[in-house]
């Protein structure tokens, strides 16, 4: 598509990668940092793009979104994506899924994915990082306030995803294949990326039949929306033309009904609050999941939210299945009036029910009432990042 | 009738003052274009850009 239609392109980094292992020497942490950002430098120039930025957040490998936006300071890295959406004015945005999914699901890279999404709703919006906008006094002049940029409204954002099941994604979005020949190279597309990979000497570590299979699976994109019309699966520049279009306000943080409620915590929490204020309410595609390897301990926190104006006491029980176990044994909360339990659960599996699939539920009750319940799929395999 | 010549000509002076006051602005400076893109990528590690590389 980039070389088909001619398109530009440019990448921003949230982080240098200065964590993880090192497949080509010594260097560790700032120096491998410095490495891979030559690297990916080689690498982008190898496929047409010369423009990229890196910011300054540490790589944190993890599986938790709001670990890596605390690591990094969410306010600064959002300051710099919206100021680098001004000065490159993009058409679409592509980024990683804003989701909590079973396979790397790495917090750096759903991190990412939810600035971009803030991004995108903010770089046309004034009141967001106004020094940015101010134009300067005396353009030609030293020591002018103001950066003098332009406000721009994005058009369109897509999703990839780092899972390991791809049964959620079919129709959600355009799919490309890898074995389309590219009409400069005459070679596969998959060999174009092949090429670049090969640059990420550091990251190498894959066999030769690895990185066959990674480089020639085709590129499942997930939409997000537009603004500018057009279906979920169609081309990604579908409506789009030149014509710069106007601030399109999300929907914001919407507070729940009140009343009491039993949810999943920590990232499921967030992301079910963070779809519909930014009017991507269908990413929720799937049930929530998780990863433990076997013998290991699952972190599940788990949220009780007592939005009336009366302390609720709260009776929670658990229904695993047999043989995992869970701590703590509390099972009954106070909760205070207009205030929210966090429970921080610690399940273990048993060995037996490796590379199985199992569910867990929790329900709970007040004074007789069902307050809810919750169920969370969980893949009994090992994850190579901590939860 | 000096008298209305001198205000007619200090009326055609005084317009005329204010009429080459009204002069065209510059042009407001563009946004550099050198940096315009098509596609945006945002993503965690140097590397992640392949995943659309294929594309």
């Amino acid at each position: 598509m980039i070389e088909q239609q001619h398109k530009r392109v440019a990448v921003i980094y949230t982080t240098r990668g200065n964590s993880g292992g090192n497949a080509a020497g010594q260097e560790q942490a700032n120096a491998l940092a410095d490495v891979r950002e030559m690297e990916a430098r080689h690498s982008l120039a190898s496929y047409g793009v010369s423009d990229a930025w890196f910011l300054h957040g540490s790589d944190t490998p993890g599986a938790d979104v709001l670990h890596s936006l605390g690591q990094w300071g969410h306010g600064a890295a959002l300051d710099e994506i919206v100021r680098l959406i001004r000065v490159t004015r993009p058409e679409v945005i592509l980024t990683w899924m804003p989701n909590y999914v079973v396979g790397e699901n790495h917090e750096d890279h759903q991190a990412a994915g939810v600035l971009a999404t803030e991004a995108f709703d903010l770089a046309a919006n004034p009141l967001a990082f106004p020094e940015q906008v101010e134009a300067p006094r005396e353009r030609l002049g030293i020591g002018n306030y103001g950066e003098g940029l332009r406000l721009w409204q994005p058009k369109k954002i897509y999703y990839f995803s780092d899972t390991t099941h791809f049964d959620f994604l079919h129709g959600k979005g355009p799919e490309c294949q890898t074995n389309d020949m590219s009409p400069s190279r005459k070679v596969p597309y998959s060999r174009v990326a092949a090429e670049a990979w090969n640059y990420y000497k550091t990251q190498n570590d894959f066999t030769d039949a690895q990185l066959k299979e990674f480089t020639e699976m085709p590129v499942r994109l997930i939409f997000g929306k537009s603004l500018v019309g057009g279906s979920a699966t169609s081309d990604v520049f579908e409506g789009i033309t030149s014509a710069p279009v106007a601030y399109t306000r999300a929907r914001g943080y919407v507070p729940p009904a009140p009343g009491l409620e039993l949810e999943l915590g920590g990232p499921w929490a967030f992301y079910h609050a963070f779809w519909p204020a930014h009017n991507i309410e269908h990413l929720d595609l799937y049930s929530p999941e998780a990863q433990v390897a076997p013998g290991e301990t699952l972190w599940v926190p788990l949220l009780i939210r007592n939005d009336t104006d009366a302390p609720k006491q709260v009776t929670l029980r658990s229904t695993l299945s047999s043989g995992w176990s869970q701590k703590p044994d509390a099972t009954i909360y106070t909760v205070p009036a207009h205030d929210a339990y966090a429970i921080q659960l610690k399940i273990t599996p048993p060995a037996a029910h490796k590379d199985t699939w199992q569910t867990l539920k929790w329900s709970a009750e007040s004074g007789g009432q069902s307050v809810g319940s919750v169920t969370l799929r969980v893949d009994v395999a090992a994850n190579g990042l901590p939860q | 009738m000096k008298v209305f010549l001198s205000f007619v000509l200090a009326v055609f002076i005084t317009s005329g003052v204010s009429q080459s006051r009204a002069q065209q602005a510059p042009p407001n400076p563009e946004p550099d274009s050198r940096y315009k893109v098509d596609i945006l990528e945002v993503v965690g590690h140097p590397d992640d850009d392949i995943e659309v590389v294929q594309n």
